[in-house]
């Protein structure tokens, strides 16, 4: 995951990641409002998450550092994303991010 | 039974309309007919690609099971807490909202406990249960579902080889253009399944165009009986004769398509001597040696030509090989003198397989489809059901691939072609595009998959938190282990953090599907509550605490009838299709859809808003079409979305229901895709042992041993638990087979098929070669018992046949009812699965594949006592 190159520390963007299924679940939350410096990226809110949450909840989104399983399925602004370096723009008053874990199979 | 009386209708029509079947998961198209808002006729819908208007028996069928007196028709509680085989449930009628109130309850607590204590589990018949029930355990946030018997049974190897090796789901002869196709424990084209009524067409179409068809089978079946020649072949060895014509093209004859494996595979990637990838200190990136430069590079900083495939190289101080100097080298040893000891095939047979085999691909020959040139490889080896039911049913079915792979026929020109593995999308719309890409070390990563677990990049295995344990054992997507003799121990030893609590179940039928009865009614005791959405009232719906009334597939809608695309769409050159499942007639009593039951419940539980997330990222609708918030939506309403998110917001549901299917032209680059997509597949699996570490890791010092030899990179030969038991007496191999007549346990209560079950020699019979019986003083319709060294057995009548290995003993599957409740189906045909075994044992510990052949002994039931 790239890092925030330049930080505008005196801007400021409102992500509000909705969380579903088990990871609602495992933070005891729906919505979390994260304040984010512009030019933040997917990884960064990530990365803001876990250390909310602990490593038990990124374990779940995370494949390896910098990938996520396939079965994360994260919207930004109601459009599918995978890419974690992806810039985080506001739609509106805030950058809309979804989260859920599509992780069981059942073979067939 | 009880005559039904069908009411008379105040409706007059005279309607013909367009949806899908289900008696087997091959969901074609059909038309059905209804007159006076009574179903008359059922046909195949010339207008669909998925059957061209061919429907088989089981589908005209559909008919006598939609209108069984037998059905469920209201919610029923039952009032006996005993539960056990043959224990009467005590079955009380109660109300929708009764029923919907007590399961919401209990669900609702489970979630907040623990939601990963709810188990599902579906019936592989209805395809598009799938989706439904996807969503609503994303939603829940349980980890823990399974296909049962259907799933379990059929396909940890074969799916999982054909999702690393071809993108897809299952594989398929490109019959219009194969001229040679090798059939190992498959049936494609010659019984149900996967684009069964198509691909019963295409298979007949290429045998009379002379495409030349082997069977390698113990028993001659519905694909040898139309084949060039069958192979008969003892049971489960089918990686010894693969590895052997493998041999046979590669170091007797020298014939492989070395460019497809320089630029197609890991074939030149360099293996030191800790069977791993030579990588490039910087990038990591495995090397290959550069012929031209003499010298190691990383393999995306060379040409494919320039890739040396043989010899030892010098590089850092290390003696290494390329991975196909290793294959080579590796197949040496599987001679056909060697193979003919373990397959019983002559050893001359074996090499004229071989030779055959690899002449026929024409390595090197190119062909003009549509204008477009293409490699040419008219030779196809089909793997299925019958290689991939054993424990070692990882290195049988990449055996059989690697003949594919060698020749360079995977996904080429009259090879063998994965279903549908890359599509560009409807013209209009550019949806559903999907296409295989490179993922890590160059390895391909499928576009699609049924799932979102997909099977490559290999996931690291963990503790696990699944109660069939898959996130230990990565490279299994079912498993055994919710329903064995030893799952408690296994969670225990392991320290599953949780114990399963409520199962939640969608028309399957686990008594008689897993495995033997007494293991697996263990397991459903086990459960504190039970649901059941049932048509009949099965074996095992006895163990449920509620069952609710299900409509049938002609009762009910779905937008995804045979998507994805690379599950039971036909393969090779043709149309696109996409068709759905709508309603022909409305339910006669209380049933309802299940999707409608799961929204519902999701209604009740408080998780709305997390069914619609979870719809929205399953069926990735888009823009308008996204649900919204928490927002109620019926589920006509998400198929429309579905629906239009892919072709447009004037190709809606209603456009659908009138028009059944949209249609569009395939094109050579979606066909053939691999020769245009830079993408490699493993002949060389470097993944393995390292995984094997890692899970070795986890499991060995909680006593769990991993044998090194199902982890090697290199397909082998690895006997199942039958070859190597010896007890005297018990001297045959029985296996069971799919029937063509019947889907599993599921249709043996449709009158009309039971009829031709009855009247076909080997429905529900127990088929044995004539030589072998004789000898053992049996005659044609004795009754005998078929019975393992543990005890276990079943009763039926012999048929005495030459089209059987010697040592074979094949019942067609899965017969043998006992349940009150399906009086047709009662007491007919053999209950096979009540030999096997179910534990730790008996399941492949690479992949838990259920060892599905096991050695048993035959007398007559009159002499055997107790």
């Amino acid at each position: 995951m790239k890092t925030v190159s330049r930080v505008h520390r005196d801007k400021i963007v409102l992500v509000k990641v909705r969380l579903f299924g088990i990871l609602s679940l495992l933070a005891n939350e729906r919505l979390v409002a994260l304040d984010m410096a512009e030019g933040a990226t997917l990884g960064d809110v990530l990365t803001k998450l876990g250390g909310r949450f602990g490593r038990e909840f990124t374990d779940r989104i995370l494949r390896v550092l910098g990938e996520m399983h396939s079965y994360c399925q994260v919207f930004v602004n109601n459009t599918q994303v995978s890419d974690l370096d992806m810039e985080l723009k506001a739609n509106g008053s805030a950058a809309e991010v979804g989260m859920i874990l599509l992780m069981a199979s059942d073979g067939g | 039974m009880e005559p039904q009386v069908i009411p008379a209708s105040a409706v007059r029509d005279d309607v013909w309309i367009p949806s899908a079947c289900s008696l087997c998961y091959g969901t074609c198209s059909i038309v059905a007919h209804r007159v006076d808002g009574v179903l008359v006729k059922i046909e195949g819908n010339p207008e669909s690609a998925v059957g061209k208007g061919r429907l088989c028996g089981k589908g005209v069928s559909g008919l006598m099971t939609h209108y069984d007196p037998n059905r469920v028709r209201v919610p029923l509680r039952r009032t006996n807490p005993v539960k056990g085989i043959g224990v009467d449930p005590g079955w009380k009628e109660i109300s929708w909202d009764e029923a919907l109130d007590e399961i919401a309850q209990r669900l609702r607590k489970l979630r907040n406990d623990d939601p990963r204590r709810l188990f599902i589990q579906r019936t592989t018949t209805v395809t598009s249960s799938r989706t439904p029930i996807q969503v609503f355990a994303a939603a829940f946030g349980t980890p823990n579902r399974s296909s049962v018997g259907g799933g379990l049974h059929c396909g940890n190897g074969a799916h999982l080889i054909s999702g690393l090796m071809h993108a897809s789901w299952s594989v398929v002869p490109d019959f219009q253009y194969c001229n040679y196709a090798v059939y190992f424990g498959a049936s494609k084209g010659h019984s149900a399944g996967h684009a069964s009524c198509s691909n019963m067409g295409l298979a007949a179409e290429a045998r009379a165009r002379g495409m030349k068809m082997v069977v390698v089978d113990p028993m001659c079946n519905f694909a040898a009986a139309k084949a060039t020649e069958w192979v008969p072949i003892r049971v489960g060895t089918d990686a010894a004769l693969a590895l052997s014509m493998c041999n046979v093209m590669v170091n007797e004859l020298g014939i492989y398509d070395a460019p497809y494996l320089r630029a197609k595979t890991n074939a030149p990637y360099l293996i030191g001597p800790d069977k791993l990838y030579v990588r490039d200190p910087e990038s990591g990136k495995p090397l290959v040696w550069d012929l031209s430069l003499r010298k190691a590079q990383p393999y995306d900083a060379v040409k494919a030509q320039e890739m040396a495939l043989e010899r030892e190289f010098e590089v850092n101080g290390l003696l290494c090989s390329p991975a196909f100097q290793i294959l080579k080298t590796h197949l040496k040893k599987f001679t056909p003198e060697w193979a003919e000891a373990i397959t019983t095939i002559p050893a001359a047979n074996i090499r004229r397989l071989g030779t055959e085999f690899a002449r026929e691909a024409r390595v090197g020959s190119t062909i003009v489809i549509d204008g477009v040139t293409l490699p040419y490889r008219p030779v196809a080896a089909i793997a299925f059901r019958g290689s991939q039911g054993h424990m070692n049913s990882l290195y049988n079915v990449l055996a059989v691939d690697l003949l594919n792979q060698l020749v360079g026929s995977a996904d080429m020109a009259g090879g063998c072609l994965g279903f549908n593995p890359a599509c560009h999308g409807h013209p209009e719309t550019g949806r559903p595009a999907y296409i295989p890409k490179a993922g890590p070390d160059g390895m391909m990563v499928a576009g699609m998959w049924l799932e979102h677990d997909f099977p490559y990049p290999i996931k690291s295995p963990r503790k696990p938190e699944r109660m069939g344990l898959q996130d230990l054992f990565v490279m299994a997507q079912s498993s055994p282990f919710p329903y064995s003799s030893d799952r408690g121990q296994l969670w225990d030893t392991l320290h599953l953090p949780y114990r399963p609590e409520v199962l939640l179940n969608y028309g399957a039928n686990a008594l008689m599907s897993i495995a033997n009865k007494e293991t697996v009614a263990q397991a459903l005791s086990q459960f504190k509550f039970i649901i059941s959405i049932d048509l009949f009232l099965t074996e095992s719906s006895d163990f449920a605490d509620i069952v609710l009334p299900d409509c049938d597939y002609l009762e009910s809608l779905d937008s995804r009838a045979n998507f994805p695309f690379l599950f039971n769409l036909p393969g090779g050159m043709g149309e696109w299709c996409w068709p759905i499942k709508q309603p022909t007639v409305q339910p006669d009593g209380q049933q309802r859809r299940s999707s409608d039951i799961l929204i519902e419940l999701a209604d009740r539980i408080g998780m709305r808003e997390d069914l619609n997330a979870a719809f929205n990222a399953v069926l990735k609708l888009e823009g308008p079409f996204r649900l919204e918030g928490d927002r109620k939506y019926s589920y006509e309403e998400i198929c429309d979305a579905d629906l239009k998110t892919n072709f447009g917001p004037d190709r809606g549901l209603e456009w659908f229901k009138k028009n059944g299917v949209i249609k569009w032209r395939k094109k050579p680059e979606e066909v053939y895709w691999r020769h245009f997509v830079d993408v490699r597949v493993p002949i060389y699996w470097e993944f393995l042992p390292v995984l094997r570490e890692k899970i070795a890791a986890i499991a060995e010092p909680r006593g769990v041993k991993i044998p090194q030899g199902y982890y090697e990179p290199l397909p082998d030969w690895v006997p199942c638990v039958s070859h190597e038991e010896n007890n005297p007496g018990y001297d045959l191999y029985a296996f069971y087979y799919r029937d063509i007549i019947h889907t599993n346990s599921f249709t043996m209560e449709n009158p009309w098929l039971d009829e031709a079950a009855r009247l076909d020699p080997y429905s529900y019979t127990i088929a044995i070669n004539a030589a072998t019986a004789h000898g053992k003083g049996l005659g044609d319709g004795d009754e005998v018992w078929v019975e393992t060294h543990r005890g276990r057995r079943v009763k039926g009548k012999v048929h005495l046949t030459q089209a059987i290995h010697p040592e074979g003993v094949g019942i067609a599957a899965c017969a043998g009812h006992w349940g009150d409740e399906m009086p047709v189906a009662k007491g007919k045909g053999v209950f096979f699965n009540d030999l096997l075994e179910v534990d730790f044992d008996h399941a492949s510990p690479v992949n838990l594949n259920l060892d599905l052949c096991v050695k048993v002994k035959v007398s007559k039931a009159a002499e055997v006592r107790r």
